[in-house]
């Protein structure tokens, strides 16, 4: 299951990523392994995805969200 | 290397706050080398310390890791890890936000062992205690192995002893690295060391920045192309991985980092961010967050008409005094025309712009510092990318609608080539501050003054048609290059949305100060040198011509028994046509008269190759010349212009919307193709921009000249 399966609302963790380079980017803004986000809104036209982690708030886009996998909490 | 000023850094995540700190630290004593032609993103500044001795300051662009992927990132590196670099730092301040601590201690640690001499400035730490938060300073200080500062660049606190600290040697209690490099990697390190400088390894901490170019030699300059040849080979023969050591690297300063963090920030209580949420709920509605980006937008722009005309005639009427006073002084003479119908016509047709200019780079200041640019960069990235460009190429083409030139500069935060480089070519066709001049001149023959639509201003309306008709356009032309231009580099979103703040209005005003200031004083010098060229071409020709021109003016008035007045209008108007920019219009006539221009237009045209808001200059020099009413507008005088072989006015409403299409879409800026010569690092694309360009804009011409003509 990857962030991409998410529904707006749903908590998740975390469980490792698919890709290198979306892995060591999604690093440096503070998404590991284990962290927990929200995915709580949608863009207009069906675009990225707004995401709440812990301290901050990121978008990012579908094929970004695919890389990683998670769990639903 | 021979070093004359020796460079205190400010490195920190973007949104860190880096910059309001920068702005605290050196105020008003910052420069951002030249504006067209030279980075401005190097940007420096000082302050003097209690004995006068001057502290040199430099503001990096924001970076998350020691990894980077776009340009601005990539030079962040580029300066750290070449020791022959003219700007490389002596010392670094290195910014952190208290909310984001972990995040933003990921960098720090890198810098640390890199081996920089470093502080931590804890900066915002007013709203750490406005959020309950509690750090201590004193542990982290030890965790770290550095100095550590709590300040506020908001309210000033602590910004004294920051800056007393900074004067000193800093600190330092590690000597060796936070993480350290395993064997295997030592020893590839030490090996890269060898190939590029032996030297590097006797300095403390060579060795990890050896590491470091063994993530980065293939882009990283001044390492040359042997060196490069054999590290790759090297590397290639070790199995070294850079995207896994960067996965490793990472999550092992995490895992230094987690607990760090857990034991010295305390959380009285949890969450921050409702209000943002909120704001965002209905800003970033699929409705309503597109309804309020095009209301905004339209708002910005009703306000440039509505409030920026009051202060815009004064400046008129203070150049017309002026010039009155000049001509009343001198009397009449070259001098005087030197003066009041070249310099300060041209000058003069410009300065009345600034209110204008000064809004627009204000409000989309203001627009930025509160937050709102980084959520439309979330809300269009997907309809941009069906384009070819990125979310991000929003910012650029927003601030296009200021000038290109630093919205060029912009998209270097956009890390994919061809989604960069399209940004590039189309920003140019967004309607930047230089054409409103031009625009505001000829809208009124296309519409009058003051007739209303509703609520609206027609003018208004009608510009707002323009700026509308130059985004389509930016997007079609963007689309084409899509199609055009192949890639198999990786794209990329993931942006941080900030909190929204409230401005400090110290940022939005040091950064206004220094575009208006760029602005006036680069169009001013641009103008001030074209104003007395013209005013030569324009007053002088070739002698038996304009002795024809005079004796041929005397017998037709003589015979049509002119008055005198009649007469001198006359003999104006025959000898501007004699004269060398006479010449040089009549030369082009034949290609641009199927768009409806005269030979007069085609000299505006000519200078305004140059830079566009020449146009207005260019037209009041032609137009002081060529006139004995000394009074009237650029305009007025412009409505008076008839056509000498039909009689009818110049500038008919079909001539008027044909030169704006002309303005809207034609390449007529030197410094835009300057910078993305240096952006594109070939002559290439600003040619391949030059030319499609200028044949979007003649083509553009010729049909609305041909359908409303």
């Amino acid at each position: 299951m990857t962030i991409l399966d998410m529904l707006p609302g749903q908590k998740a963790r975390v469980i490792a990523f698919t890709n290198k380079t979306t892995e060591t980017n999604f690093l440096s803004f503070g998404l590991l392994p284990n962290s927990v986000l929200l995915l709580r809104r949608k863009a207009p036209f069906g675009g990225s995805l707004y995401i709440i982690l812990e301290s901050h708030v990121m978008a990012i886009r579908q094929s970004e969200a695919a890389d990683v996998l998670i769990e639903i909490i | 290397m021979t070093q004359e000023k020796k460079w205190v850094a400010l490195v920190g995540n973007p949104n860190s706050g880096k910059s309001s700190l920068f702005n605290a630290l050196t105020g008003l004593r910052q420069k951002v080398g030249n504006f067209p032609g030279v980075t401005v993103d190097k940007k420096t500044g000082f302050f003097e310390g209690e004995e006068g001795e001057r502290v040199d300051l430099i503001d990096l662009p924001g970076l998350y890791s020691l990894y980077p992927n776009s340009k601005d990132e990539k030079m962040v590196l580029e300066l750290l890890l070449n020791p022959d670099h003219p700007f490389q730092p002596e010392k670094i301040v290195y910014v952190v936000d208290p909310l984001q601590m972990e995040r933003h201690l990921l960098l720090a640690t890198q810098l640390v062992d890199l081996g920089f001499p470093m502080v931590l400035v804890i900066n915002m730490i007013d709203i750490a205690s406005e959020n309950n938060i509690e750090i201590d300073i004193k542990r982290l200080s030890r965790e770290l192995g550095i100095q550590v500062v709590a300040v506020s660049a908001r309210t000033g606190e602590n910004i004294q002893e920051l800056k007393t600290l900074i004067q000193q040697d800093f600190k330092r209690r590690r000597k060796s690295p936070i993480v350290e490099l395993n064997q295997y990697n030592a020893r590839t390190a030490t090996e890269v060391a060898n190939l590029l400088s032996p030297k590097l390894l006797d300095i403390p901490f060579g060795i990890e920045r050896a590491f470091h170019v063994a993530h980065h030699y293939t882009w990283l300059q001044g390492i040359d192309k042997k060196r490069v040849e054999s590290l790759e080979s090297f590397l290639k023969n070790a199995r070294f991985d850079s995207l896994d050591e960067q996965v490793h690297d990472t999550m092992s300063r995490y895992s230094f980092i987690t607990p760090l963090v857990r034991s010295v920030v305390k959380k009285k209580e949890k969450k921050t961010g409702g209000f943002t949420d909120k704001v965002d709920g209905i800003i970033t509605n699929s409705f309503f967050g597109p309804v309020i980006f095009f209301g905004i937008m339209a708002l910005v722009f009703q306000a440039l008409f509505a409030w920026a005309s009051v202060p815009a005639d004064w400046i008129d009427a203070l150049f017309g005094t002026a010039g009155g006073a000049i001509q009343f002084a001198l009397g009449e003479g070259w001098l005087s025309g030197l003066l009041v119908d070249g310099i300060l016509a041209g000058i003069g047709g410009v300065a009345v712009f600034i209110p204008q200019i000064f809004l627009l780079f204000l409000l989309l200041g203001v627009l930025e510092e509160v937050g709102y640019m980084s959520r439309a960069v979330y809300m269009f990235d997907n309809v941009l990318q069906r384009f070819g460009l990125n979310g991000r190429s929003i910012v650029a083409l927003v601030s296009g609608g200021a000038c290109a030139i630093p919205a060029i500069m912009s998209t270097r935060t956009i890390s994919n080539w061809k989604e960069r480089l399209t940004t590039i070519m189309v920003t140019p066709l967004i309607s930047c501050s230089a054409r409103i001049p031009v625009y505001i001149v000829l809208v009124g023959f296309v519409v009058p003054a003051d007739q209303k639509w509703g609520f609206f201003n027609l003018q208004g309306l009608v510009f707002f048609g323009l700026y509308v008709l130059s985004i389509i356009s930016a997007l079609v032309s963007a689309w084409v290059f899509k199609k055009v231009l192949k890639t198999g580099e990786k794209s990329m979103l993931m942006i941080e949305l900030p909190l929204y703040k409230k401005p400090i209005w110290k940022n939005v005003m040091i950064n206004l100060r220094e575009k208006l200031w760029a602005f006036v004083w680069e169009a001013g010098k641009v103008i001030f040198f074209i104003s007395i060229i013209l005013w030569f071409l324009a007053s002088y020709g070739p002698k038996e011509q304009m002795k024809q021109a005079e004796v041929e003016t005397e017998i037709y008035a003589l015979t049509n028994n002119f008055t005198p007045e009649q007469t001198q209008d006359l003999l104006a108007a025959r000898k501007i046509e004699a004269s060398y920019a006479g010449h040089m219009g009549k030369f082009i006539e034949p290609v641009i008269k199927p768009l409806g221009f005269d030979w007069k237009i085609g000299i505006a045209l000519i200078t305004s190759f140059a830079a566009r808001e020449v146009f207005v200059g260019t037209m009041a020099t032609i137009y002081a010349i060529g006139s004995s009413d000394d009074e009237g507008t650029i305009r007025e005088r412009m409505g008076k212009e008839i056509n000498q072989e039909t009689g009818e006015k110049v500038y008919t409403p079909a001539v008027a919307m044909s030169l704006l299409v002309f303005y809207l879409f034609a390449m007529q800026c030197m410094s835009t193709l300057a910078i993305t010569k240096r952006e594109t690092n070939t002559w290439k694309w600003p040619i391949i921009q030059f030319v499609y360009m200028t044949a979007l804009a003649y083509l553009g011409s010729l049909f609305v000249f041909q359908v409303f003509g």
